[in-house]
Formats: C-alpha cells, structure tokens, sequence
C-alpha cells in the first residue's frame, strides 16, 4: 500500500508547478554559481602553482642561511566550490623562517579588502535557501490540505495504516527533492569536468558523495518538519504561514544571529590588544639587542660589503665580529619568537573558545550543523586552517633542525656565502678582491654569481596533508548524530501528531 | 466604500494568526537587534577610545621634536557611528584603520574583536530587518490577497456589489501597507526609547532628518513587495502557486543576487594585490633614482648622502626624494580608487535587485558602509596636508632648520619642541548628507516607480481577472 500511496503523491509532486519552478531555479542558479566559481577555482590554482613556482625559484638563490624564507601555501580546494567556509577570509600563504613561529595566514590572493561588503556565495547556499523551501513546500499541506479536501478520511477509511500514509508521503516528498539535489550536482560536475576543464579526484568523489548524503539529511529536516507541522493544524494556510516563519527563524535568523549571542557571551579581545603585548615584548628584545651594539661596538678598521641582508666581501675582523653578533642574536631571537608565539596561542585558545560557543548556538538550527560538515569536508574549516597553521609551525621545527644539522648558527654561511676556509684570510685579500671585482666592472649587487647558493635539494619541503575523510567524520560525528537524530525524533513526532490527528 | 472595504481587510488582517506571529517575531527581532548592536556600540566606541588614547600619547611623545612629529607613523581609526543601528553597510568588516605620516598612507586595516575564523554573518541592523524580515512579511500578508479571497467565493460576492476594482486593490494595498509601516515605525520608535534609556540616543546627534529618509525608504521597499505579493496573487488563481513563485522572487532578490555581488565584483574588474603595489613602488622609486644624470657635479649629485644636511646636494636630493614619494602617493590613491571602483561597480550591477537599490540608499543616508570608507579615506588624505602644512609653518619659523621636508632625512627640518595642542589631530566628522541627498532621492524615486508600475500592473491584471 505504501507503494501506492509513494507513487500518487510522487505523481502529485512532480506535476506540480512548484516542483517544476524549483527545479529550474535550482539548476539555473547552480549552474550560474559553477560557472563562476569554477572561473574563480582556475584562476586560483594558477595564482598557486605561480606562487610555488616563485617560491622554489627563491630557494634556489639563498646565499645565506639566515635568508631561508619558505613560504607554504594551502592548495585551493576544488570543494570549495560547493562549500566556501571560512578559508577565503583567513587565507592560505604562511612565511616560515625561524624569526616567528606561524600564528595566521595571509590571503595569498590579496583581494580586495572592501569586498567584505559583500558576503560570500557557494552552491551550499542555494541548497540552503531553494531547496529547503521545496522541501517544506512539498509537505506544507500533505495532512492539513487532505483533510480540507476530504481526501483524508476516505483514503483511511479504506483500512490504510497512518504509518504507511506518513511513511508514503515523507518517502514520495524524500524523491521530490532529492531530484533537483541530484540533477544540480550533477549540472555542477558535468560543467566543472568538461567546460571547466578540472578533473576531479576519487577522494574528492567520496567526499561529494557524503555531501549529498549530507544534503539529504539535512532536507529531509525541512521535509519532515513540513509534515510535523501538517499533522499539527487543521488548515493548510496555518501549516503555510507557520512552516515559513520556522523557515526564517532556521535559515536567515538563527545562523546570523548566533555569531553575535556567542561574541556577546564569549567576549574576544581587540586584536589591537594582543598586538600592543608583542610590541611590548619587542621593544624589550630591541633594548637587549641595542645594550648588545653599545657593549660591542662596530670593529675599527676593516672593510665590509653588504647588500641584501648578505655580506659578499669583509675583512676577517668583522666577519668574526658579525659571527659574534649573531652568535648572540639568533638565541635571543629565537627566545623572542617563543615569547610571541605564547601570546599568540593565548589569543588563539580564546579565539577557539568563542567558536565553541559559536558552534553551540549554531546547533539551534540544522543548519549549523549542515555548514559545519560541508565545510570540513570541502576542507575549508576553521580546524582545516588551523591544522594548516600547526603543519606550518612543525615545518618550522624542521628548518631549525636543518639549521642545528648544518652548524648554520654558528657559521659563517649563517650571514654570508663563505665558509670560514673560503673567506679571505686578511685585510689585504679583501682589497684586492674588490679590485678583481671593479676591474671586471661588477657592481656589488653583481657578484652573486660567482658564488655558491646553499643546496636547495637540502632544505626540507613542505607538503600539505589534507585531513582524511575519516578523521573528519570522526570530529564531526556530533554534526552527523545531529541531523540523524533530528529526523528521527521529526518523525517519531510527526508519527504521534498523525496518530492523534482527527481526520474528519 | 473604501473606508468600508479598508475597515474590513483590516480586521481581517489582525485577527488572523500570521498578523499575531509576525507582530511577535517583529517585536522580538527588533529588541534583539537593538540590544546587541548596543552592547556591540559601546565596547567599540570603548576600543576606538583606547586606540586613539594611545595614538595621542605617542603623538605627544613625539611633539618634543618637529621632525619627529612629521615622522610619527600614526594609527587612525574609523570612529563607530550610531548611525550604523539603521543600516551598517556591513562597517564591521570594512576596513577601519590607516598607518600614516605625512609621507604615505600605509594600506588599510581592519582592527576589531571580530572572530577571525569565523564565517561573516549578515549585520543584524535595521536595513537587515526590513530586507529579511519586514519584506518576507510584506509576502505573507499579501500572496493570497486575491486568489484565496476568489477560492473562497467571496471576491465574486465583493463584486456583485457596486464596488470599483481599484477600490478593492487599494484597500489591500492600503491596510497592509499601513500594518507593515506602523510595525517598522513602532519598533523604530521602541528601539530609539531604549537607546536612550541606556544613555546613546541618535537623535541627540541631529540626525532626525537622516532617519525620517531612512524611514521613507524601508516604507517604499516594503510597498514594492506588497505590491509584487498583489501581482502574483492577481496573476494565478490558487493561493499555493502564488506563494511558492514569491518565495522564489524572494530568494533571489533577496538572497541570492545580493550575493552575487564578490562574483560579479571578482569577473568584472582586477584589482592588483598589494605584492603588485609594492612592486610599483620599487619601480617608480628606481625609475626616479636611476633619472639623474650621469655627468652631474659629484656636489650637486642627489643620490649622495653625506650626513650633513647643509651640503650643496642636499636641496637637489630632496627635490628628488619629494618626487619618489608623491609618485608613490599617486600609485596608493589609484590603488584605493581602483579598490573602491570594484565594489562600487558591482553594486551599481546588483541594484537590479530593489533591496539592493534600498541597501545602498540607505548607507548613503547614514553615511556607513562604502559610503563611509570612502569619506574616512578622504578626511585622511586632508589631515594628511594640514598636518604637513603645519610643519612646514613650524619648519619656517626655526631659522637653524635647513627647511628641506623629505622622507628619508629628519635633520632637514627642525628639530625643535612642538607644542603638542596645537598639532593637528585626526577627526573623522560625520557624512554630509546634502551631498548624498540627490542619490537617496533618486533611488526614493525608483522604488516608487517601481511601487507604482507594479501596483498598476497589478490593478491591469485586476480587471481582466476572473472573479467567478
């Protein structure tokens, strides 16, 4: 019987002009977003393979190890078309050099900082607004408008369960808007694999496949919600009108409003604050350094060639007198990059205690939990950003283990391309170099090329680690129980309300 | 016979339910806003404080030499505005400071206690409610004028009656419109009483005839969308059809286009990363550098510098530095501008949609927003030269400062105390409004027009409809 009922109201709902309307706005809109976003994506990737490229062309040329500057970079995430998050916001470009340890990530595109006027737009949006509407559209009046046109109480009285009409109904709306669901993501793949020119990897299948499972869950809410409302009232302009006031509260008020209850019950800081403690400890670094130059001044006497933070040419008493320096420097640098590092965590760990509470507030509504699974699985969360920064952090570990490996602190490479059996042994040799140097017309600037930069094939890479797909559904089990959960117990309750219901 | 229909559509409307929901959910959304952009207000006016406190005792640090004031880079601050309740402009997330000495203008930022990892949810001002809330209202009430009144068989008794149609579409027009206005005024009214309880009014400020415009302009979109709810319910003849094409009309002119904005901002004009700006400025600085002949006297040659500020070369240099600089002040203020042009452009494209049209009316009204940026980068630009032409006429009146104001030496000008009162500070004054009228009144006069071909579209469509 429930075969029955499905295939009636699947005939109803795919006859109906709002079905057909919904449809078409949907996969309009998907495609109009793809076309654009997937535009935005390439030019992305190729901003980043530049950026890379660029990147190891500067490895290549490093004359002295304390000019090891390694910038890392996020790859952009072809998911991140159906899912923004919060990765364009925060960016992916993080410097690596061992004066800081990484706390945030510049925007290596560097957009426009006034488009913050606008807010962002991805495909999970039009899932969000159209189709959650035409999920509840689709259920609005399924008990209500029967009853109103007597169709309900002769459909029971032909010995029908009102499980099986419920369970028929839900399962008839379920298809209904799994159609446009599927028919959209498919518009979206077929674009971004053909026209768009992208491929898309295996893993990244798997991921789109739980999205939709996702999606599913997430509209069959609405769906359900519709029939709960439906087996509540008596008239279908009451389920309407209260169907599309939960709607605003679900879709536009609670998602907007709960960033701002959280900020009010979790007060974060000014930045200014946290940046006027590391200007504290900077200026105490500084003090230290300037008392260094004032016990140990510059040597008498001497020559000393220096341009782009490199020394090309010095005499022997000042090169040992710049190892010395850096012999005290580096340590305190190092101390100092410690220090602002501790007060960068601080601001962070309060920074993850308002996304806490953010994310408690946001469970108000499913779609709290829906953003927060799409957006870890296009990988453009605020864990994946963090986790991005740690990765950073521990490739920073590692260029100081280069560092300790080579003796780079305590060499002269550390400031200049000699070793101590390379550079010139006297006063004199210095002079005479330089006149080699004149001679052959070089400018200071010039001469790099006749020496040695520091073997790039030593200096260790970094390779960015997604998050796996099981660790994310791991962490986001919570937001998995949830829309679940919610169905069931929308169900169950529609199930009790039904079973009350007084169909005459 | 209007008084007659518009009593009866009136007591119709509030005493169905949806009349007694939205009234609750309007009057709860409006406290809401209200509330918490009041305890948003006070801890940014709190930290705006600080800053320009800590601004000013750096100043005052440095106003024990002339040379060092002109050197100072200072932190100047966008003030908040009470003005931003009615419509912020999404001012949160603009940026809201500069660097600046008298030189350059450093690139903006934005400084402020917004959570960096957190997505950027729409401002829950004013404008928001009427876009979101009053707008989607305006839908409900009117969507089923027309049909549900023909479902039920009471349009036909209507007008077996005497009863001109425009009479009938003016009464639904007219008691929903004044339903609608009265809650948007009222809760205007409430929110401007409990500003004032917790001690902020903006009405202390002057700004009663920027709020009046702000008013006409939320009444005038929340008529185009009764009016677009009159059409649909006049143009289909069930209630259901009628809803789902203007939930859909909603979504997208409501949503979906004003969202569109970053994508149509990112395909319709590049704007060069800062990396390119610097990089110009590298080039403008050697092309200027490289420029100086190679056969000048080793005396009166600019790119040597010998410490002495009275050496014969020092006023050629000088020159030269001033050049370097001013070419690099023009490559900031084309940057600025081209950053401006971006989002201005692709709002001028999303203003097809009318809630678009009313969002930027109305931050052009408050002065916020876009709007805002623009005037903060502007009154910079002006401190910026009153600040340097307050040291060049202290410069001129210390007779042992060689009076030469460039951007690489500071023992060119004088060194001598300045009395930190008389140094120019940065203020940012509120926005004129009587430069922005003509643009507030010109997109008053769209929504209007747009108010009125639809309604006569929709009274078009009245008459040739089928009552039976």
């Amino acid at each position: 019987m429930i075969r029955q009922i499905l295939i009636k109201e699947l005939r109803s709902n795919l006859t109906n002009l709002r079905f057909i309307v919904g449809c078409i706005t949907c996969l309009a809109l998907v495609l109009l977003i793809t076309i654009v976003l997937a535009h935005d994506f390439k030019s992305a990737l190729k901003t980043h393979s530049d950026a890379i490229a660029s990147n190891e062309n500067a490895l290549s040329e490093v004359m002295a190890y304390q000019n090891l500057e390694v910038k890392i970079y996020k790859p952009p995430q072809l998911l991140g078309l159906f899912s923004q998050g919060v990765d364009k916001e925060v960016g992916g470009e993080v410097v690596v050099n061992y004066k800081s340890s990484p706390a945030e990530a510049k925007a290596y595109r560097s957009p426009n900082p006034l488009l913050a006027y606008f807010p962002h737009i991805d495909l999970i949006l039009i899932f969000k607004v159209i189709l959650t509407l035409l999920a509840l559209m689709f259920t609005y009046n399924s008990i209500s408008g029967e009853k109103e046109s007597g169709t309900l109480s002769l459909m029971l009285a032909n010995g029908i369960s009102r499980a099986h009409v419920l369970l028929g109904k839900y399962l008839a709306g379920a298809i209904s808007f799994t159609l446009p669901l599927i028919l959209s993501l498919l518009a979206a793949l077929v674009y971004i694999t053909t026209v768009g020119g992208l491929s898309i990897s295996m893993e990244e299948g798997i991921r789109l496949l739980f999205l939709t499972i996702f999606s599913f869950l997430f509209l069959s809410i609405f769906l359900l919600l519709g029939l709960l409302l439906s087996s509540l009232t008596h008239r279908s302009f009451i389920t309407l009108l209260l169907a599309l006031f939960c709607w605003l509260f679900i879709v536009i008020i609670i998602p907007n409003g709960s960033p701002i209850v959280a900020a009010k019950i979790k007060n974060l800081p000014p930045r200014s604050t946290v940046d006027r403690q590391i200007q504290l400890v900077q200026d105490k670094y500084y003090r230290q350094f300037r008392d260094w130059y004032r016990k140990n001044p510059w040597p008498a006497g001497g020559t000393n060639y220096e341009w782009d933070n490199v020394v090309w040419l010095s005499s022997p008493n000042i090169m040992e007198y710049t190892l010395k320096t850096w012999e005290f420097v580096v340590p305190q640098e190092l101390q100092e990059a410690q220090d602002i590092w501790r007060l960068e965590e601080n601001y962070l760990n309060q920074v993850q205690g308002v996304i806490g509470m953010e994310r408690l507030l946001s469970y108000l509504s499913p779609v709290g939990p829906y953003e927060e699974l799409t957006d870890a699985l296009a990988n453009k969360d605020s864990h994946a950003y963090q986790e991005f920064l740690k990765s950073a952090r521990m490739h920073r570990e590692q260029i100081l283990s280069f560092y300790q490996d080579k003796g780079a602190f305590r060499s002269y490479r550390w400031f200049s391309p000699y070793t101590k059996q390379t550079a010139p042994k006297s006063h004199e040799e210095v002079l005479q170099r330089r006149r080699e140097w004149q001679g052959s017309g070089m400018e200071i600037k010039d001469v790099r090329g006749l020496f040695a930069p520091i073997n790039p094939a030593e200096i260790p890479r970094y390779f960015y680690q997604k998050e796996s797909l099981s660790h994310i559904i791991k962490r986001c089990l919570g937001g998995v129980a949830y829309l679940v959960v919610a169905n069931l117990i929308l169900f169950s309750l529609a199930f009790v309300c039904f079973s009350r219901y007084d169909v005459r | 016979m209007l008084r007659l229909l518009i009593k009866k559509e009136f007591l119709n409307q509030i005493q169905s339910p949806r009349f007694t929901i939205s009234f609750l959910l309007v009057f709860l959304l409006i406290v809401f806003s209200g509330w918490s952009f009041m305890e948003d207000y006070r801890l940014r006016r709190q930290d705006f404080n600080t800053d320009v406190a800590e601004n000013d005792a750096t100043l005052m640090k440095a106003a024990k030499n002339l040379s060092q004031v002109a050197f100072q880079k200072q932190n100047l601050y966008r003030s908040p505005s009470l003005l931003e309740y009615f419509a912020a402009g999404n001012n949160q997330y603009l940026p809201n400071s500069f660097q600046s000495d008298v030189f350059r203008i450093d690139f903006p930022d934005l400084k402020s206690r917004h959570n960096p990892l957190q997505k950027k949810p729409l401002g829950f001002d004013f404008s928001f409610l009427v876009t979101y809330v009053f707008t989607f209202l305006a839908l409900i009430l009117t969507y089923d004028a027309v049909c549900r009144e023909k479902n039920e068989g009471t349009l036909s008794l209507q007008m077996s009656n005497p009863l001109p149609r425009a009479h009938f579409i003016i009464s639904k027009f007219v008691v929903n419109f004044l339903l609608l206005g009265s809650g948007l005024i009222g809760g205007l009214l409430m929110n401007l009483v409990l500003f004032s309880l917790w001690g902020e009014s903006p009405l202390s400020g002057g700004y009663i005839g920027r709020i009046i415009l702000f008013c006409l302009l939320s009444l005038l979109l929340i008529a185009v969308f009764l009016s677009l709810g009159l059409l649909v319910s006049t143009l289909v003849s069930r209630s259901e059809t009628s809803m789902v094409i203007l939930l859909l009309l909603w979504t997208l002119l409501v949503v979906v286009v004003p969202s569109l904005g970053r994508v149509v901002a990112d395909l319709t004009a590049r704007v060069p990363a800062k990396g390119e700006i610097e990089l110009r400025y590298r080039q403008a600085h050697e092309e200027i550098w490289n420029n100086v002949p190679s056969d000048i006297q080793p005396e009166l040659n600019p790119r040597r510098w010998t410490g002495d500020p009275w050496a014969p070369n020092v006023l050629n240099r000088s020159k030269m530095i001033n050049t370097i600089t001013a070419r690099q002040a023009k490559i900031f203020d084309d940057y600025i501008q081209q950053l401006r042009l971006q989002v201005r452009r692709a709002q001028s494209i999303m203003m097809i949609s009318p809630t678009m049209l009313y969002r930027v009316a109305s931050e052009e009204t408050m002065g916020t927003g876009l709007s805002q940026f623009e005037h903060f980068y502007q009154a910079l630009k002006r401190y910026e030269e009153s600040l340097r032409e307050f040291i060049l006429k202290k410069d001129a009146s210390d007779t042992r400062s060689p009076h030469l104001l460039n951007a690489w030496h500071r023992n060119t000008i004088s060194r001598l105390p300045v009395d930190f009162n008389t140094i120019p500070r940065f203020h940012l004054p509120p926005l004129s409004l009587k430069a922005r009228l003509p643009r507030t009144i010109r997109s008053c006069g769209v929504l209007l027009l747009l108010t009125i071909l639809l309604f006569s579209v929709t009274y078009v469509a009245f008459l040739r409809y089928d009552v039976r």
